[in-house]
């Protein structure tokens, strides 16, 4: 059963923690980085870029996505040495994006980091201002791009 | 999440399923019911040595707190648990992990799909999964449904897709 995690960066010479989520070491320049890992998803997150709090909502409101099956892994897709994107006419395939919201647009419920916004074709999430920074926001739109705009991971069945 | 929850979906399943939990006595006597304590110490925390609590900092217990699943029993969690939680959760109530987090998905996120009318499009129905969709105003779900779709002709318009 798949699952989708946000962990942050892993200090240059610390030790891994055995069965935990492995984040990456991140280059310079990157603020996060997607990694399948079997059937589940690890984000890397670059501190500074995105709060621990924001980081902490997201995976838990992932739990009721991901884990129950909803969403899942597109069998094949992942391969050995590389990423096997969907046919493009697909009609599983969905948009996904994130979206930085001001308290100004009203958009968000009092004291709620994230929401996610999902009919057929897209998964919208709205964060809110002053926990990710733009340049997170860009970056992890290019890897939904890839990762959910081609295909690698579809919507599994309804929601419940 | 900051807001507070009444008993939800969560709150209900933990209390429903502790109140059917057999409980044997030292002299062999079975009753239902286990106390919170009892149901505490049936919750082992499973994780890494050394990883730290995200709200406190400090390294988790090896157990869930009895004050914890009261709070939670009685829909006064203003936080979703956390993965690690609601593992242990599942463990001391016998309960299949996915239940469990799925109670907690509904009752923290209230994620439903739900079919609605478009607001700019009468009679066209989609079908949408947003959170706490029940607390909305039907003003503020068509906002967000505007926005939402703005946001989805803008990345359509800068960016092909994808591979």
């Amino acid at each position: 059963m798949p699952s989708s995690v946000y962990v942050f960066e892993r200090e240059p010479g610390s030790g891994l923690v055995p069965g935990a989520p492995v984040p990456d070491l991140l280059d310079p320049g990157e603020a996060c980085r997607v990694r399948f890992d079997g059937d589940d998803i690890v984000t890397t997150c670059r501190r500074g870029e995105i709060t621990a709090e924001l980081i902490r909502d997201l995976n838990a409101a992932k739990l009721a996505i991901m884990d129950p099956g909803i969403w899942g892994v597109r069998p094949g897709a992942i391969l050995p040495d590389r990423l096997l994107a969907a046919p493009a006419d697909s009609p599983e395939v969905a948009r996904a994006m994130y979206e930085i919201v001001t308290p100004d647009d009203k958009l968000l419920q009092p004291g709620r980091l994230c929401a996610c916004y999902e009919r057929p074709g897209l998964v919208l999430w709205l964060v809110a201002e002053g926990h990710m920074t733009e340049l997170f926001r860009d970056q992890i739109n290019e890897w939904l791009r890839i990762i959910v705009g081609g295909g690698l991971l579809l919507r599994q069945r309804p929601a419940e | 999440m900051a807001e507070a929850t009444s008993p939800g979906q969560l709150s209900r399943l933990v209390r429903d399923t502790r109140a059917k939990l057999k409980r044997v006595s030292k002299t062999g006597k079975i009753s239902y019911g286990l106390p919170l304590r009892d149901l505490a110490a049936r919750c082992p925390i499973v994780a890494p040595a050394g990883t730290l609590d995200l709200r406190t900092g400090r390294p988790l217990p090896t157990t869930l707190n009895y004050t914890w699943i009261r709070r939670l029993e009685l829909g006064e969690m203003r936080e979703a648990p956390s993965a690690i939680e609601l593992e242990a959760l599942a463990r001391g109530l016998e309960l299949p992990s996915d239940t469990v987090k799925l109670a907690a998905g509904a009752q923290y996120f209230a994620l439903h799909l739900t079919p609605i009318e478009h607001p700019d499009r009468p009679g066209e129905m989609v079908e949408v999964l947003i959170e706490r969709m029940d607390e909305m105003s039907p003003g503020q779900l068509a906002r967000l449904i505007r926005y939402a779709e703005n946001v989805a002709q803008r990345h359509a318009a800068q960016a092909p897709d994808a591979p």
